[in-house]
C-alpha cells in the first residue's frame, strides 16, 4: 500500500488521542475514586447504584424510627419502674396503716405519705420525651394527668376538702392540699412508627390504658386508700390493698410488654445496620473505583502513551530530503 | 533533421518543467484539506512518417488529473453523516446525563429519598415545628429539583431548536457555494482548461455539507453535478434549492419544521446527519425526557394531595393541596370546535368507602351484592365477580389491560380513575357493561351505566369529585402549597365504626400515621404500574444507554471512517518521497532535454561551419 506522510501523522495523531482519551477517563475513575461519574458509564449499574442509594435511605431512615421507638420506650420502661416502686411502696405503707394497733396519727402520716407518693405518680406519668407526653396517647403536648385539689371547688373534682372518720367525727380540710381528682386529657391513640416497608410498630401505652384496671381506675384508688387511711377504716384499707395489688400487676404486665418490645426494636436495630453494611458494601462495589486494577491499567496505558509518542517522533520525521544532496 | 531537432528538445524541456510544476504543486498542498494529488500524464507526440518508419516528435502533457475514487468518496459522505448524527447525539446525551445528575446526591432521586426521610421524621414527632418545618423545606428542594431539572431540559431542547434554524442556514450557504463552484468548473472546462483544485474544493464542501444532512451525489455526466437531500435535487449544475426553518403552528412551541423554501408545507425527509440529530433530540430523546418528568410531577401532587387531604392538620383541620400546579382552576368541560361540550377529567374518584381494600371480597361491603359482570374502560373489558374479588384485585385488573385508564385506591379507600399519560391525562370512556359495580363503587351515580368525554351531558352521570386535565409541564411549575407548617396533615381521622363515611374528626396532635401514609406511596404502584422510584431508574436508565449507544456508535463510525480515509489518503495523499523522486526524476529528464539541445545545436554548428 501506498503510504503518505499525512496517513502517518494522522494515524499517529489519532492514536495519541485515543490513549489520551482512555488515560483521561482511569485519571477521572483515580481521581474521583468512582468507576461511575454519568450513567453512561455503565447504564445498567448506574440503576443498580440508584437502587442501593435509595436503599440506603430507607435503612438509615428505618434506623432512626427505631432509635426513636427505643428512646420512647426506653423512658415508658423507666417511668412505668418507678410507678412499679411507688405502688410497692403505698402497698407497703397500706399493711402497716392497717395495722389494728396503729394509733390514728401515724396512720395520718402514712396516709399524708400517700398523699405525696400519689402527686409522685402524677409527676411520674407526665413523663416526657423531649418535648412529647409519653403517656397521652395521641396528645402529645398537653399534660396528660391534671391534678385537681381539695381546696379546688367541688364540682371539678367532685370531692371536698372534708372526711368523715369512721368514729363518725368530721376531719375538715384535710384534703385542702390534697389531690382530690385527676383529669385524663390524653386518649387511647397507638402511635405507630413505620420500622420496615409497611410493616407498622405502635410504641406507646397510653394514659388510658395504663390508670384503668379492673380493679378501677388508679388514681381513685389512690385517693380513695389516703381517704380510707385519714378515715381509720381498717376494713377499707384491706380492700384497697386488694385493688393496688391488681394494678402493680398490671403495671408488671406492661412493663415486660415494654421489654419484649424493646428486645424487638433492638432485634430490628441489629437487623438494619447489617443490612446497611451489606448494602454500603454493593455499592461500593458497583459504584466505586477498584484503584489497583485501575491504577495497572493507567500505568499500562501510561507505558503505551510513551511509546507511541517515541515510535511517533521517530516515523514522522526522516524524509527523503535528509539523504538527497 | 535540422530545427526539428531543436523542436523535440524544447518540448522535452517543456514537458519536464510542466511535470515539475505539478510536483512542485503537489508539495505545496502536501497539506491541504481534501487536496488529491495530481499527476502529469507525459506522452510521445504524433509522428511523421519518413522512409525509414516512424519518428516520434517528442513529448507532450497531454493531461495534469486529479487521482480521485468516487466511490470511495461516496462512502464516506454516506458514513460522515452517520458520524456526526451519533457525535452530535454524544455530546446531547451527555449534557442530559449532567442535568440529570445520578448518581449523585443532587438529583430528583435523591430529593425525593430525602423527602420521603422528612416524612418518616414527620410521622415520629408530628407536633414538632422544626421537623415539620424540614419536611417543607425538603418538599420545596424536590419541586426545585423538579424545576430545575425539567427548565434546564427545556432550554436544551430551545437551543437545539435555534441549532436547527442555523443548521439550515449553515446548508443553504454550501448549497450556494456548491452551485457557485459548478459554475466555476464549467466555464473553466469549457476552456479546456483544469479544474482539479475547484474539484476538490467542492468534495471538501460536499463532505461538510453531509455532516449537517444526509445527501446523494450524482454525476450523471460530466457537465452535471447533482445533490439530493430527501430525494430532491438540491444542486444541479449551478442552480440550487433553499431549505427553510419555519415556526410549526400546530404545535404550542412553535418549534421548527424544515421545508423546502420553493414548495411550501411540505416536509424535507431527513434520515442522518447533524441536522436529523437535532431534530431527533429535540422531538424524540428530550420530549420523552420531559414527558417522563411532568408524568413523576403529576403523580406525585396528584398522590400527595390525595393523602394530604385525607388527613388532619395540627389544628384538627382538614387537610388541603400539599403541591400545587394544577387541579385548581382547571376546567371540567369545554366547548369543542363542533361546539358540543367536551369533558377533560383527569381523575374521579367514588363516593363508596370500602371496608378492607386488599383480602375481602367486595361484597363483604354492604352496599354490594354478590354477582359477576363486565366493566368496559375505554372499549376494553374487565370481567369481575364481586363474591371473589377484592377492590384491589379489580384495581390491578385494570392496571394490567393497560385501558388508558389507570384505577387505584385512595387513602380513604375508595376507588380512584385517572387518564394516563397516553390518553393526555384525560378519561375518555367507560361503563357499566354488566353489573352495576361502577355504580356500587360510587363513581357512576345511581341508574347511570355509561360515561363518554365526547358526550357532555353524561358528566352528570358520574361523581361529583373531579379534577381537570392537569397541563403539560406540570414539572417546571411544581410547587408546595403548604405555607404555614402547620397545616401539613400528619394525622388520619377517627373512623366510624361502620366505616361508611370519611372521617370528620382527627386523631390527635400526636398521630403520625398520615406522614407514615404519605412516606407510604414510595412503595405503591402510583405511575401505571410503578413505583416513583422504579419509573425514575427507568428514566436514568433510558438516558444511560442511549448515551452509551450514541458514545459506541460515534466510535465505531470514526473507526470506519479512518479506514476509509486511510484508503482514500493512499491514493490521493502526497507522499512527499514519491515527490521528491518524481521531482529528481523530472529534474533530470529536463537536464537531459538541454543537453540533447546542445548536441543538436552544435551539430547545427558543425552544419553550418562547414558552409
Amino acid at each position: 500500500m501506498r503510504v503518505t506522510n499525512k496517513m502517518t501523522s494522522d494515524k499517529m495523531l489519532a492514536n495519541l488521542i485515543s490513549n489520551q482519551a482512555k488515560m483521561d477517563k482511569t485519571n477521572n475513575m483515580l481521581a474521583s475514586g468512582k468507576r461511575i461519574n454519568i450513567p453512561q458509564d455503565d447504564p445498567t449499574g448506574t440503576i443498580r447504584a440508584i437502587g442501593y442509594r435509595s436503599n440506603l435511605s430507607e435503612i438509615e431512615q428505618y434506623a432512626k424510627n427505631v432509635n426513636a421507638s427505643r428512646t420512647f420506650l426506653e423512658n415508658t420502661d423507666s417511668a412505668l419502674g418507678q410507678l412499679g416502686k411507688v405502688l410497692h411502696r403505698i402497698r407497703e405503707l397500706t399493711v402497716e396503716a392497717a395495722n389494728d394497733t396503729y394509733e390514728q396519727n401515724s396512720r395520718d402520716a402514712i396516709a399524708d405519705e400517700i398523699g405525696q407518693l400519689t402527686d409522685e405518680v402524677v409527676g411520674i406519668l407526665n413523663a416526657k420525651v423531649g418535648n412529647r407526653y409519653i403517656f397521652g396517647g395521641f396528645n402529645t403536648i398537653e399534660e396528660p394527668f391534671k391534678k385537681f385539689f381539695g381546696s379546688d371547688d367541688s364540682s371539678v373534682n367532685g370531692k371536698g376538702p372534708n372526711l368523715t372518720h369512721i368514729d363518725g367525727s368530721i376531719r375538715e380540710n384535710i384534703n385542702s392540699d390534697n389531690i382530690t381528682g385527676i383529669k385524663y386529657n390524653g386518649d387511647g391513640g397507638k402511635l405507630n412508627m413505620e420500622i420496615d416497608e409497611g410493616v407498622l410498630s405502635s410504641y406507646n401505652i397510653s394514659g388510658e390504658e395504663l390508670i384503668n384496671s379492673t380493679a378501677g381506675n388508679l388514681f381513685d384508688i389512690l385517693i380513695n386508700l389516703r381517704d380510707t387511711i385519714y378515715s381509720g377504716n381498717v376494713d377499707g384499707m384491706e380492700e384497697g390493698l386488694g385493688k393496688i395489688d391488681v394494678i402493680h400487676n398490671q403495671t408488671l404486665r406492661y412493663i415486660s410488654e415494654v421489654g419484649a418490645k424493646m428486645n424487638r426494636m433492638e432485634n430490628i436495630s441489629q437487623r438494619l445496620s447489617d443490612k446497611e453494611i451489606s448494602v454500603t458494601e454493593l455499592l461500593s462495589k458497583i459504584e466505586d473505583t477498584d484503584v489497583t486494577k485501575t491504577l495497572v491499567d493507567f500505568n499500562v496505558q501510561e507505558s503505551v502513551q510513551r511509546m507511541a509518542l517515541a515510535v511517533g517522533a521517530r516515523v514522522i520525521q526522516p524524509t527523503l530530503m535528509d539523504f538527497i544532496r | 533533421m535540422g530545427m526539428f531537432g531543436l523542436e523535440v528538445g524544447k518540448r522535452g524541456l517543456q514537458s519536464h518543467q510542466t511535470a515539475l510544476n505539478v510536483t512542485g504543486h503537489n508539495i505545496a498542498n502536501a497539506n491541504t484539506e481534501g487536496y488529491s494529488r495530481q499527476v502529469p500524464t507525459i506522452t510521445s507526440d504524433y509522428m511523421y512518417s519518413n522512409k525509414y518508419g516512424s519518428v516520434g516528435v517528442g513529448s507532450e502533457v497531454n493531461t495534469v488529473s486529479r487521482v480521485r475514487d468516487a466511490f470511495i468518496d461516496e462512502r464516506i459522505v454516506q458514513e460522515t453523516s452517520e458520524e456526526a448524527y451519533w457525535g452530535l447525539k454524544e455530546v446531547n446525551m451527555k449534557e442530559i446525563q449532567y442535568i440529570i445528575n445520578e448518581p449523585t446526591d443532587k438529583s430528583v432521586r435523591y430529593t425525593l429519598d430525602e423527602f420521603w426521610t422528612s416524612l418518616q421524621n414527620l410521622s415520629q414527632t408530628p407536633e414538632d415545628l422544626a421537623i415539620r418545618v424540614d419536611t417543607k423545606e425538603r418538599a420545596t428542594d424536590l419541586t426545585d429539583t423538579l424545576n430545575k431539572n425539567f427548565n434546564q431540559l427545556k432550554s436544551l431542547q430551545e437551543d437545539l431548536n435555534n441549532e436547527i434554524k442555523v443548521s439550515v442556514a449553515d446548508i443553504n450557504s454550501k448549497l450556494k457555494q456548491i452551485s457557485e463552484i459548478n459554475n466555476q468548473i464549467k466555464k473553466l472546462e469549457v476552456n479546456k482548461e483544469s479544474a482539479n483544485d475547484l474539484k476538490d474544493k467542492r468534495d471538501v464542501l460536499v463532505e461538510q455539507l453531509s455532516k449537517v444532512v444526509d445527501l446523494k451525489v450524482e454525476r450523471g455526466n460530466e457537465n452535471e453535478f447533482i445533490i439530493t437531500i430527501g430525494n430532491r435535487a438540491a444542486v444541479q449544475g449551478n442552480s440550487y434549492k433553499e431549505l427553510a426553518a419555519v415556526r410549526d403552528l400546530d404545535r404550542s412551541t412553535g418549534y421548527y419544521k424544515i421545508e423546502w423554501s420553493d414548495i411550501p408545507n411540505k416536509n424535507v425527509n431527513i434520515k442522518n446527519g447533524e441536522l436529523k440529530s437535532l431534530l431527533d433530540m429535540r422531538d424524540i430523546e428530550l420530549q420523552k425526557y420531559m414527558d417522563d418528568l411532568d408524568e413523576l410531577a403529576i403523580g406525585l401532587i396528584d398522590q400527595m394531595n390525595d393523602v394530604n387531604i385525607s388527613g388532619f392538620d395540627i389544628n384538627g383541620n382538614n387537610g388541603g393541596v400539599f403541591f400545587g400546579a394544577f387541579s385548581e382552576n382547571e376546567k371540567l368541560v369545554e366547548i369543542n370546535n363542533s361546539g358540543l361540550m367536551e369533558a377533560k377529567i383527569y381523575k374521579m374518584i367514588g363516593t363508596n368507602l370500602i371496608a378492607s381494600t386488599s383480602e375481602k371480597p367486595l361484597s363483604n361491603d354492604p352496599d354490594i351484592d354478590e354477582y359477576t359482570g363486565s366493566i368496559k374502560l375505554n372499549g376494553k373489558s374487565i370481567s369481575y365477580d364481586t363474591s371473589k374479588d377484592s377492590l384491589k384485585d379489580i384495581v390491578d385488573r385494570i392496571n394490567s389491560a393497560n385501558t388508558g385508564i389507570e384505577a387505584g385506591i385512595d387513602p380513604n379507600n375508595r376507588l380512584v380513575f385517572r387518564g394516563s399519560r397516553n390518553e393526555e391525562y384525560i378519561i375518555r370512556t367507560f361503563e357499566d357493561e354488566s353489573g352495576t359495580l361502577l355504580q356500587d363503587l360510587g363513581i357512576l351515580k345511581q341508574g347511570e351505566t355509561i360515561f363518554d368525554r365526547a358526550d357532555g351531558d353524561t358528566i352528570n352521570n358520574i361523581t361529583d369529585n373531579l379534577t381537570g386535565q392537569p397541563k403539560i409541564g406540570a414539572a417546571s411549575r411544581m410547587y408546595v402549597a403548604i405555607e404555614n407548617v402547620d397545616t401539613i396533615a400528619a394525622a388520619r381521622g377517627k373512623l366510624k365504626d361502620n366505616g361508611e363515611t370519611l372521617p370528620s374528626e382527627s386523631n390527635g396532635v400526636g398521630d403520625g400515621s398520615n406522614a407514615i401514609k404519605m412516606a407510604g406511596l414510595k412503595y405503591e404502584n402510583t405511575i401505571g404500574n410503578h413505583k416513583f422510584e422504579e419509573y425514575f431508574e427507568s428514566l436514568v436508565s433510558d438516558i444511560g444507554i442511549k448515551a452509551e449507544q450514541a458514545a459506541r456508535m460515534k466510535s465505531n463510525q470514526e473507526n470506519l471512517i479512518a479506514n476509509l480515509e486511510e484508503v482514500r489518503q493512499s491514493q490521493i495523499g502526497v507522499s512527499l518521497d514519491e515527490e521528491m523522486t518524481n521531482m529528481i526524476r523530472f529534474e533530470q529528464g529536463y537536464n537531459a532535454a538541454a543537453k540533447y539541445i546542445q548536441i543538436v545545436n552544435q551539430m547545427l554548428d558543425t552544419l553550418i561551419n562547414m558552409v
